[in-house]
């Protein structure tokens, strides 16, 4: 496995698994938070719709007590002829029902009962229908006519529009004055009732509804649905007695708190409110909706995990690569790079860690190797008494040269073989130090000649090869041939002797007389060996060898006809030789 | 509608924490007269009766009978000595215990009054002595509806579109309902279901032209001199009387008939000067008083010895004397069951539609 994978295996658990049971603990805290916070919600519409509601009841009692004790009302309600209530009373106590309403437009209806239920004046908001004038047979006006004494509140179905109301009403008790100023036993004389709608409690169902996906119902005893936030589906369904008793039940252990109980067919988070007298408002959130912002909850804790989690760990793959996959990387390939003896590609590598020892280690291990490289090329190469290149590398190169030549077919390449004349004597005269010395001499007057372009090789003993590229006539190899016999035709000093010799060249022609290497200095060789028998101190070319007819070069070949003499010439000061 | 709310709300602190603040309660030496608003009796007789009786007369106005009866509710029948109150709520007030009996023997002018018009209605003799009699009709601007009006109380209930707004009804719902029933060519006593309802249809129909339910200032302030108001259901008298304020106002009575009101004076049961009371109206029904008064509110008068007294011309005066078979097809208000009164005060209610603050506040 590479270290790539291998690192992303380790690296993404490792960073995803912390921020997973981060999230984790988060999302249990907050979906913790969020029921709390339901309940909390709840607790507080139910809270604000029940003071919304008493602050509409007392309204209406304390409006109702003021109506009664206005002075028109009371002459009304003492005036027991028909006639003079209709004709003198009544158009002013309608408009002073009618004002009541403008100020309080939920106050739709404001009726004046008689004793016996007679719905004696009405005054309507708008024009609202009347189900009866003779209220009397109601159960609403049977539970009234029951307790006369004090102001009654009731919640109900208005008869006329069948819409919830709240109807307030005050029964009016006075008594005459009898013609002595005495007031006679009170008596009651009707009822005063203001009829509201509860608009403004509707308004704030609907408004906590939309605001915070609660439903809202205003109940009684029976259940039976007074006020509810109207688009659900169930909305007038009544709540089963059974749910409401044990809804009770558990509100008197604890009051506050909401029950997950099963309504309107799912758990829902419920809370029953007492609102007022035998009224009550049972607030609930079906669970699935607080399952949908756990659920939502959960999702967003798993993406911020998972996103921040392969961010994490995309940074971390980032680092590590710059800081260690990729300078090993480098490394391997300088390493691979010096096994293929390319010293020079060592890793730029800077860093003051320990990948940076490292590269450094490299850098010196390869020039250490380079070096050691040189040596061994050296050894192998090149002749070591000279220094120039040996047979070996000479065959190799002209193998190189020779495979180039093809390429360029306007070019000619020569092969010269020399044999230098009278080594054998100096060497024999003047022993082994100075031969070697002579043909130290000689290797550098070769490299002297020749151009750049030139390789001048020594293929042991008195025998060396040059190898002329780049030619475009073969009268360029004369001219060079001509320049080593000249050079070597200059007298050495070896040993404070004045040596003199000269040399034999044979001249070989690609790809005129072949394109193999081997076979190449063979056919010099042959041609420097008739060179030799031609009498010493010239070139031959190996092509003359075979047209023996065009011997036109045996005397152009040599130097001059006066340096044809027996080589070489040893002088010295002390000693001649001949 | 803040602006309505607050006054709503002023009304309704000062009707429940005052009770009802009328202190209007006769000082020693004065007569209060509870009187219609706006020129209707001649100043000239008020004060011959100052000068021969060395008493001030305190006049206090009302504009329509409504705004009467509640004037007298709010001081439960105090604080007034004489007052003109229409012949059809005598019988209602008497019983109410605001009136008191006439004492004939204080009413030597009684015997010059038409005996027709001290019976038309429940109770009238005992409790009135009828002053001046009129008609309904409408009066109107000539100049702004451009044209005469014909005699009909169609154009009342169909007016020209422009006219939207620049009608007015009377406050008090038999009158106005009444005009409505003969429009319709019923009676204007009717108590018929169906012809109630067709009469609230039409007065509904009407209630985008009508400007207001309520009275018109007889002066030369009056909004039909200013032309904010060009067509109203008026008492022939005051229509005349407002004709000395505007060259183009006209007045028409009806060819369907109309209705017959008579005021009567009075005499408060509450009232500590009975005596000066009784005083106080046979003065005003002295024969050559009584022509006067007919004169200067352009009504015909009850007083038959005042009549001869009278110009030929006002004699004349259709708009003043319909012509008899115009009269015939006339009616005077006449007692309805009390039920029915009650569904005429919610059948004003439903065609008024919103309330009109009284008597204290004006809109």
């Amino acid at each position: 496995m590479r270290l790539r994978p291998k690192l992303i295996s380790l690296v993404l658990p490792l960073v995803i698994l912390p921020v997973l049971g981060l999230g984790w603990i988060c999302y249990q805290w907050l979906a913790d938070a969020a029921y709390a916070a339901s309940t909390r919600e709840m607790i507080t519409a139910a809270a604000q719709l029940r003071l919304g509601l008493q602050a509409t009841v007392q309204t209406a009692i304390a409006n109702v007590e003021l109506l009664s004790h206005s002075t028109l009302v009371q002459q009304y309600a003492l005036t027991e002829n028909e006639r003079q209530r209709y004709t003198l009373l009544q158009p002013a106590l309608l408009n002073l029902f009618a004002n009541y309403q403008t100020v309080y437009p939920d106050y739709y209806e404001i009726l004046f009962l008689l004793p016996n239920g007679y719905e004696d004046t009405r005054a309507t908001l708008g024009d609202a229908p009347n189900a009866t004038e003779e209220e009397g047979d109601t159960p609403y006006f049977q539970r009234l006519a029951s307790h006369q004494d004090k102001v009654d509140v009731a919640f109900l179905l208005s008869p006329d529009t069948s819409e919830m109301v709240m109807r307030v009403a005050k029964p009016v008790w006075l008594s005459e004055l009898d013609a002595t100023l005495t007031s006679g036993p009170a008596r009651l004389r009707g009822y005063l009732i203001i009829t509201c709608r509860l608009e403004t409690l509707r308004q704030q169902i609907t408004s906590i509804k939309n605001a915070s996906q609660l439903g809202v119902m205003l109940t009684d005893t029976q259940g039976s649905a007074l006020l509810a936030s109207a688009d659900s589906p169930h909305g007038q369904e009544p709540v089963p007695e059974d749910l409401l008793a044990r809804l009770r039940q558990s509100n008197a252990a604890t009051p506050e708190s909401a029950v997950v109980l099963n309504y309107r067919g799912e758990p829902t988070l419920l809370l029953l409110d007492t609102a007022a007298d035998k009224l009550y408002l049972l607030i609930s959130r079906p669970e699935r909706d607080l399952a949908a912002i756990r659920r939502q909850l959960g999702g967003t804790v798993i993406g911020i995990a998972l996103v921040s989690g392969l961010f994490a760990a995309l940074l971390l793959l980032i680092a590590l690569h710059y800081l260690l996959v990729r300078p090993i990387q480098q490394l391997r390939a300088a390493a691979g790079a010096i096994g293929d003896q390319n010293f020079a590609a060592t890793p730029a590598l800077s860093s003051p860690d320990e990948l940076g020892d490292l590269a450094r280690s490299l850098r010196e291990m390869a020039l250490n190797l380079e070096r050691f490289h040189q040596q061994l090329t050296t050894l192998a190469y090149h002749d070591n008494l000279t220094g120039l290149p040996n047979r070996l590398m000479f065959k190799q190169y002209l193998e190189r040269s020779l495979a180039h030549l093809a390429r360029r077919p306007d070019h000619l390449l020569a092969v010269l073989f020399i044999d230098l004349d009278g080594f054998k004597q100096v060497n024999d005269t003047l022993g082994h130090e100075a031969g070697d010395q002579l043909l130290r001499e000689v290797s550098q007057r070769l490299n002297q000649t020749i151009r750049p372009q030139d390789m001048a090789a020594r293929l042991g003993g008195d025998e060396f090869a040059i190898e002329l590229n780049d030619l475009s006539h073969t009268h360029h190899a004369d001219q060079i041939a001509h320049r080593i016999l000249s050079a070597l035709a200059q007298t050495f000093s070896i040993e404070a002797h004045t040596v003199t010799i000269s040399a034999s060249i044979g001249v070989a022609i690609a790809p005129t007389d072949g394109t193999d290497a081997e076979n190449l200095i063979h056919y010099a060789d042959l041609a420097m060996y008739q060179a030799k028998q031609r009498g010493k101190n010239q070139y031959r070319y190996f092509n003359d060898l075979l047209n023996p007819k065009s011997d036109r070069q045996s005397t152009q070949h040599s130097l001059s006809p006066s340096a044809r003499l027996h080589w070489p010439i040893i002088s010295s000061a002390n000693t001649s030789t001949d | 509608m803040a602006h309505l709310i607050n006054k709503c709300l002023k009304w309704l602190l000062l009707a429940a924490a005052l009770g009802l603040p009328f202190g209007l309660y006769a000082k020693p030496g004065e007569l209060v007269f509870l009187n219609w608003a706006d020129n209707f009796i001649d100043p000239v007789a008020i004060t011959e009766f100052e000068t021969a009786f060395k008493i001030k007369v305190r006049q206090v106005y009302f504009e329509t009978e409504d705004k009467r009866t509640d004037m007298l509710i709010a001081s439960d029948g105090k604080g007034y000595d004489v007052a003109l109150i229409g012949g059809h709520n005598l019988q209602s007030y008497g019983q109410h215990g605001w009136l008191a009996p006439l004492e004939t023997d204080r009413l030597p002018n009684l015997q010059h009054i038409d005996p027709r018009w001290r019976n038309a209605f429940p109770s009238a003799d005992t409790y009135g002595v009828p002053f001046l009699w009129g008609t309904l009709g409408i009066a109107y601007r000539e100049d702004l509806l451009r044209g005469p009006l014909e005699a009909s109380w169609k154009p009342l209930f169909q007016p020209p579109v422009e006219q939207r707004g620049h009608v007015l009804m009377m406050e008090t719902i038999r009158y106005s309902l009444a005009v409505a029933l003969k429009a319709l060519g019923y009676s204007a006593n009717s108590i018929n279901p169906t012809e109630l309802a067709a009469a609230e249809q039409l007065l509904k129909n009407q209630r985008p032209f009508v400007k207001q339910y309520g009275a018109l200032d007889i002066g030369p302030n009056s909004e039909m001199v200013s032309g904010q108001i060009t067509m109203a259901l008026l008492y022939n008298g005051d229509a005349l009387k407002l004709r000395e304020f505007h060259p183009h106002i006209r007045f028409v009575t009806p060819r369907e008939g109309t209705l017959i009101t008579v005021d009567y004076f009075t005499v408060l049961a509450k009232s500590l000067q009975k005596e000066l009371a009784h005083a106080f109206i046979n003065f005003m029904n002295e024969p050559a008083r009584a022509a006067q008064l007919a004169k200067f509110a352009y009504y015909p008068t009850a007083n038959r010895a005042a009549e001869p007294l009278l110009p030929p011309a006002f004699h004349q005066d259709p708009d003043i004397y319909p012509k008899p078979d115009l009269l015939n097809r006339s009616e005077i208000p006449q007692e309805l069951p009390p039920r029915v009164l009650k569904q005429l005060n919610q059948l004003y209610r439903r065609v008024v539609g919103e309330p009109i603050n009284r008597p204290w506040g004006q809109q």
